[in-house]
């Protein structure tokens, strides 16, 4: 009956090393996990937690499945991290299996299941999933360490401890298994698929040697399982348990939604200044992190060369948790080396001391630099990417906010945008009377003008860049002959409409944001639009998914939405298109595709109407910014390469004829960027309004 | 440092010797019950010296800046 004798080989004194080796790690588990409970406990309230069971299939989906792992673009990456997961939990079970027979079945029943079928198939699959897991380690050691990508330029020494330990374990476990065949010239041998070859390169080695090197080597993979138990919880390996937990408590409606700061007369602290002031939800994600770099992909800054690289960010945010918490060993202090680089590599560097002593750092300032802060687009290309849901663009508006609502302390440029705002409701100089000027010489009316606006079909929201910027109103205007042509009655708010709030939102002025909102909100409540259109993805971001924070509930599409709905009703007659050259590219706008997944109906309507486009290769979750959002349009953009010239390279090197937009501002930076690259005679900017209004008659006036 | 941790340690050490007993003298049923203690020993004593802000690890930790009115004080 093929069966194998637990314990061959190993001493009375070794059994009893490995279960008493048990307590240590049991009380390292235990210390560490409560030790980041606590930390986690120090936050803010996060809530409500509901929709329980939807959470808990999308955690269980993400750990046992990897629906976030295995996607486009990631197949090597999440078929290698599969395979180590799947490795990894069942030599687990086969372990446990082991101990169920030699500690519960045998003693307690005087029964054994551990031979005969079951031994067969349980080394077959112990087998098949030692090699699966052996298979992923080493493909994780190519993708960190010889594929040489830019987001593994800089590894820690703990990606390189995970990876080596559990290496060992898998060569050792195999090694292991092949000494034993060989030393007990086991009749079963070829059922253990994997480590018998192994044994066949052993033959006629003397079985005390075999024995001997087997003790070695049991010893030494026993410690290392041990150090891979007490290593896992105070390492980046506590993910297995942070990483499903991150998702299971993520934010979840609106998910487009920044949080809102209720009763903001009343606060007397803003935003985040000290890891006390995040949300529990937000320091879990600190600890969620594995350090993959999939935040770093589509990132506008890391790939444009700024501070801000979200992976670093949220390492060294979790970093100084863990050594506020106790759980990183080693001197600690906030460092930056001569290049003015953080890194919490750099953190322990020449620190005289070993002393349990304190080191006093500011969040902001120490740990994360305010250019850090400033850089970045709130894309979400970061929070798209992540296996594990971790929320970036939040955290760093909650520390933007702190800056500006409690320290005053901001890029020179947002003061002109914070005044603009405050005396103009727009972010520029002009009087907000001016606002509809656009729309009389386009013959568009405005709301107070029209008798019953219950009539209307629509508001069409035109946004303070198409109401101001000559080049958007063009859009704007495109946009209204197309309303005119499918006979849509609508009408503007005009001088009525006010800054959307959005750039003062993103660029942490919470309070401005919600004066610019809720002044909106009464203006909009009081003529009780059927259906609100916006041109403007920002505008159509905060109406729809923020407004309803204070109370402004509308029916909000965009107008991509609206076009394709016009035609589709046969409303707008638009010719079939035809492909001239190449086509044009199309460019998601972050807020109307990743904030909204509004990712088909703009690329519907430039199909009917222009025939076909190009895809980008960066396109729909993993577009890339055009670097405008997060009222980045109203700063300089002085560290870097331009992100709007990154985006228009990509564009431009498709052979494409131009690019098409559904943005104002990514409008304004490619206009921008094709006159800096001095391709503007041949590369076009077209927002998709305007290539519809081309292709309709001319409206009889 | 409290009674919580000494009857978690106490738990752990009978755990382990309940185990030993077991390996050594042949025993073998003696061997999960005291493993079973040693791990559920071990990791209670874990979370109460955590709960108890005892540092297991040597090195210097970050601490935030005082409050302004703490610094005045």
């Amino acid at each position: 009956v093929p069966t194998r004798e637990i314990g061959w080989n190993v001493s009375e004194v070794a059994f009893a090393a490995m279960y008493l080796l048990v307590a240590v790690q049991a009380l390292v588990l235990g210390y560490a996990f409560a030790r980041r409970y606590l930390m986690w406990r120090r936050g803010r309230p996060f809530g409500p937690i509901d929709r329980i069971g939807e959470r808990a299939r999308q955690a269980l989906a993400v750990a046992f499945l990897h629906r976030r792992l295995i996607r486009p673009g990631y197949v090597y990456a999440g078929l290698m991290h599969l395979f180590i997961f799947w490795g990894f939990v069942v030599l687990f079970i086969g372990t446990v299996i082991v101990l169920l027979e030699a500690d519960i079945a045998r003693p307690y029943f005087g029964v054994s299941f551990y031979q005969g079928t079951f031994y067969v198939v349980y080394k077959i699959v112990i087998n098949f999933f030692g090699l699966l897991f052996l298979i992923g380690l080493l493909m994780a050691v190519y993708r960190r360490y010889i594929q040489h990508l830019p987001k593994f330029k800089r590894n820690l020494s703990d990606d390189a401890i995970v990876l080596g330990i559990l290496l060992f374990l898998a060569i050792t476990g195999f090694l292991l298994e092949a000494l034993r065949l060989s030393a007990t010239r086991d009749p079963a041998a070829p059922v253990h698929w994997v480590a018998y070859p192994l044994t066949l390169l052993l033959n006629g080695v003397d079985p005390a040697a075999l024995a001997g090197a087997h003790s070695v080597t049991w010893w030494s993979h026993m410690l290392a399982n041990t150090a891979l138990l007490v290593y896992i919880p105070v390492s980046k390996l506590a993910h297995m348990f942070t990483g499903p937990a991150n998702v299971f408590f993520r934010a979840r409606d609106p998910r487009a939604a920044l949080p809102l700061i209720a009763n903001i007369e009343e606060q007397e602290h803003f935003g985040v200044a000290k890891l006390d002031d995040f949300s529990w939800k937000q320091l879990l994600n600190f600890d969620a992190c594995m350090r993959c770099g999939r935040c770093l992909d589509f990132c506008p800054t890391f790939n444009t060369g700024k501070p801000l690289k979200p992976r670093q960010l949220i390492v060294e945010i979790g970093s100084y948790m863990n050594r506020q918490a106790g759980l990183l060993a080693g001197p600690a202090g906030p460092r930056i080396d001569e290049a003015g680089v953080r890194g919490n590599d750099l953190v322990a560097a020449n620190e005289p001391t070993l002393a349990q002593v304190p080191v006093i750092a500011n969040l902001i300032g120490d740990i994360v630099s305010e250019d850090e802060l400033w850089d970045c687009t709130t894309c979400r290309a970061c929070m798209e990417q992540c296996p594990v849901s971790i929320e970036h663009v939040p955290l760093i508006v909650e520390m933007r906010r702190n800056l500006v609502l409690e320290q005053s302390k901001f890029p020179q440029e947002l003061v002109t945008l914070f005044n603009n705002l405050e005396r103009n409701s727009n972010p520029y100089s002009f009087p907000a009377s001016s606002r509809a000027d656009w729309a009389a010489a386009a013959g568009v009316q405005e709301l107070s003008q029209v008798e019953d606006p219950s009539s209307l079909e629509i508001v069409y929201w035109v946004g303070c860049m198409s109401s101001f910027d000559a080049r958007n109103q063009r859009v704007a205007t495109a946009l209204a002959k197309i309303f005119t042509a499918a006979d849509v009655k609508f009408a503007i708010l005009g001088k009525e409409e006010g800054c959307s709030g959005d750039p003062a939102r993103r660029a942490g002025n919470e309070y401005l944001y919600q004066i610019l909102a809720q002044t909106n909100i009464d203006r909009l409540n009081q003529y009780q639009p059927k259906r609100i259109v916006a041109s403007c993805p920002h505008c159509f971001n905060t109406l729809k998914n923020e407004y309803p924070q204070l109370g402004g509930n509308f029916d909000v599409i965009h107008h991509s939405q609206f076009v394709q709905e016009l035609i589709d009703a046969g409303r707008l007659q638009v010719p079939p298109g035809t492909l001239d050259g190449h086509g044009m590219a199309y460019h998601d706008p972050c807020y109307l595709g990743r904030y909204n997944e509004v990712y088909d109906e703009p690329r519907d309507v430039l199909t009917r109407v222009s025939g076909g486009f190009v895809e980008l290769p960066r396109c729909r979750d993993r577009g890339f910014c055009c670097g405008a959002g997060g009222a980045r349009a109203f700063m300089e953009e002085k560290r870097g390469t331009r992100i709007s010239h990154n985006r228009l390279n990509e564009a431009i090197d498709t052979d494409a004829n131009g690019v098409a937009v559904a943005c104002p501002f990514c409008v304004t930076m490619f206009e921008d960027g094709v006159r800096a690259l001095n391709v503007e005679e041949r590369f076009a900017v077209k927002d998709i309004a305007e290539i519809v209004a081309e292709a309709l008659a001319p409206v009889p006036t | 440092v409290g009674l919580q941790p000494v009857l978690a340690a106490l738990v752990t050490l009978i755990g382990m010797a309940l185990t030993s007993a077991g390996v050594f003298m042949h025993t073998a049923p003696a061997v999960a019950p005291g493993a079973l203690l040693t791990l559920v020993g071990g990791g209670w004593l874990g979370v109460s010296l955590a709960w108890r802000n005892v540092r297991l690890l040597p090195g210097a930790h970050i601490v935030d800046p005082p409050q302004s009115d703490e610094a005045a004080t």
